[in-house]
């Protein structure tokens, strides 16, 4: 056992110990009204689960992109310690410049327009 | 036998539980703070100054009946809060204060990595509640969320290449002579708005939003999951300032007094957690597009920029970080 | 630290079969999340700490948020969670193959194969994943160049498939 196993584990078992506290301690009496999904005083129309949003999706895979992006910056630091920093600064500028050059047709196209 | 007791549990558990205590008196500082603003007393009734109002809080939540409705699904609906507060405390646990309990090498890249998927608590939650509400204001808070993200990754990446290592403590070595606030300080004004962001926090409290979400993805919560999603939010909160700390106002270690170094961080986050409070007393919620227009449109343009002026600016001034 | 590997191998064949169970897609992609975590953990216990924090930020904090997301965008009135009777069914019965057929083909593939990069650290300076993963920018550059180019192509698809109400590929509702 290392430091941060039992610290991940104590962790995970203090939340849970939680938890445990929390449904064995308070009187429990369930009933129907009190167990219905929570919509302002009436009862639920339709259901819960939306029909799928293009916008939020797009937010999500712009993200998923950039995200990408940082896991290439990420040796950033180790790589200007190389033998030649200025060929490290010239590939950087090269993938930060083609990843601005998306950015910017984005834009243009309007893919950042949340009202439309 | 005892000795490896005592590091492997109770190293771990005297940092939990003082977080977890500083958490319950952020919430008394949080409504004494707002409501001193707004010319009212706040909690005064519990204790001198309102000062046991937290634990009777924390008594009141524990005590009251948990929902778990109908409809909901069961293993989720549990799970979600649990997966938020053991996140919220092990992102305590590689922070350098100024010794971590877990020392890494890569200690940033793990915060970031274990602070991405804090999403996923947020998420299960809404979905798992299968209310109409509980699921928007997931959506609206996991879009928010993942937005700044990219922020605050672009914005590590830079002071990263300053300073020269993913260790934390590397961060307190290289602001020996001045802290990194004052060369970068458009980079820490836009850290410290996207960790309002991060945070949920007022401005950018969207997924609250009482008057249309009624309270966003943990609306089918009560008593103790609810609880757990507050502890878990308010230890962020402390997390991100200190973190904050660690990156911009570092070097919080005097030679000459190495006594005080936890005590001059935690006073610098605090500060920061009050200028937390200050921002949610002061400025009104933002609106949904204004707050992607930010982070898409101003932040993160600006971040890729100062990505290759912070690469540039080193490598032409000779100024690169020494290795090892 | 044998404990701890096998619970993690273990914890990573019950994503396995999460998955492979066929629930609805919000539950397979908890799986999923279980499995990436897992292989993450086996691979940070074998030495590459930094590959396998950069899978977690990317396959765990990105890549797998974006599948949870669109699952839980997507109508689904009726979800198979992991309790419904057909979902455990073949859950038991994966579990049961699983158990069969390693029985079966068990044998020492691993200690030929995994080289734990711990046990070189007497012969290097650095360590390997990070001083290697810092040549992408030297004469690795074509390659940094060809994924953020095929970054660029996706961000074009994916703009060219959602973009507006009117003109994409796919309308939005």
């Amino acid at each position: 056992m290392n430091l941060i196993t039992t610290a991940l584990f104590i962790t995970l078992a203090l939340s849970l110990i939680l938890m445990l506290v929390a449904f064995w301690l308070p009187q429990m009496s369930p009933d129907y009204e009190k167990l219905s999904p929570y919509e302002c005083g009436f009862d639920p129309l339709g259901f819960a689960r939306l029909p799928f949003s293009l916008r939020f999706f797009l937010v999500a895979i712009l993200f998923l992109l950039f995200d990408l992006e940082i896991a290439l910056l990420l040796p950033l630091p180790w790589a200007n310690q190389l033998t030649d920093p200025l060929t490290t600064f010239a590939w950087a500028m090269a993938l930060l410049l083609l990843l601005t050059l998306g950015l910017a047709y984005e834009w243009a196209q309007g893919g950042l327009e949340w009202a439309e | 036998m005892i000795l490896s007791l005592v590091t492997l549990i109770l190293h771990p558990l005297t940092m939990i539980v003082p977080v977890l205590l500083a958490v319950a008196f952020l919430t008394l500082l949080e409504r004494k703070t707002i409501s001193y603003m707004q010319l009212r007393k706040g909690p005064n009734i519990v204790g001198p100054y309102g000062l046991l109002q937290p634990i009777a809080d924390g008594i009141k939540l524990f005590i009251k009946e948990p929902i778990r409705p109908s409809t909901a699904s069961p293993l989720m609906f549990i799970l979600a809060p649990v997966l938020a507060l053991t996140l919220a405390l092990a992102l305590w646990l590689p922070m350098p204060l100024p010794y971590p309990i877990i020392d890494l090498n890569l200690g940033i890249l793990f915060v970031l990595a274990l602070s991405s998927l804090a999403v996923y608590s947020i998420l299960g939650a809404g979905w798992a509640s299968n209310s109409k509400y509980a699921l928007i204001g997931a959506l609206r808070a996991v879009a928010q969320t993942i937005s700044y993200e990219v922020n605050l990754g672009l914005i590590l990446i830079s002071v990263t290449i300053i300073v020269g290592e993913f260790t934390l403590q590397t961060f307190a070595t290289s602001q020996e002579s001045t802290w990194m606030i004052l060369p970068l300080w458009p980079l820490a004004a836009m850290w410290f708005i996207s960790t309002l962001a991060e945070t949920n926090r007022a401005p950018f409290d969207l997924t609250e939003g009482e008057s249309e979400l009624v309270s966003g993805f943990n609306v089918e919560y009560a008593g103790g999951p609810f609880a757990l999603f507050f502890l878990a939010e308010y230890s962020n909160i402390l997390l991100m300032n200190t973190l904050s700390v660690i990156l911009f106002l570092g070097a919080s270690h005097n030679p000459a007094l190495p006594e005080l170094t936890t005590i001059n961080i935690m006073v610098k986050a605090a500060f920061l957690s009050v200028v937390f409070l200050w921002v949610r007393a002061s400025f009104p919620r933002f609106r949904y597009d204004q707050l992607m227009h930010l982070t898409w449109k101003n932040f993160l343009p600006l971040t890729l920029a100062m990505v290759i002026w912070n690469l540039a600016i080193p490598t032409a001034f000779a100024g690169l970080p020494p290795q090892l | 630290m044998d404990f701890i590997m096998y619970l993690v191998l273990f914890s990573m064949i019950l994503g396995f079969v999460v998955i492979a169970s066929n629930p609805s897609p919000f539950f397979g992609a908890l799986g999923l999340v279980v499995l990436a975590g897992m292989g993450c953990g086996i691979l940070s216990w074998h030495g590459g700490s930094f590959l396998s924090l950069v899978l977690f930020l990317i396959y765990l904090g990105g890549m797998l948020v974006v599948f949870a997301y669109s699952a839980a965008l997507a109508a689904d009135p009726f979800p198979e969670s992991l309790g419904s009777r057909w979902v455990l069914i073949s859950g038991v019965i994966y579990l049961v193959g699983v158990v069969v057929v390693s029985s079966l083909v068990c044998g020492d593939w691993y200690e030929v194969i995994w080289v734990v990069m711990d046990e070189l650290v007497d012969f290097s300076v650095m360590r390997g994943d990070m001083g290697g993963v810092a040549l992408m920018y030297s004469w690795g550059g074509g390659m940094l160049i060809l994924s953020g180019g095929a970054l660029l192509l996706t961000l074009f698809v994916v703009l060219e498939l959602t973009r507006g109400q009117s003109r994409g590929a796919l309308r939005s509702i």
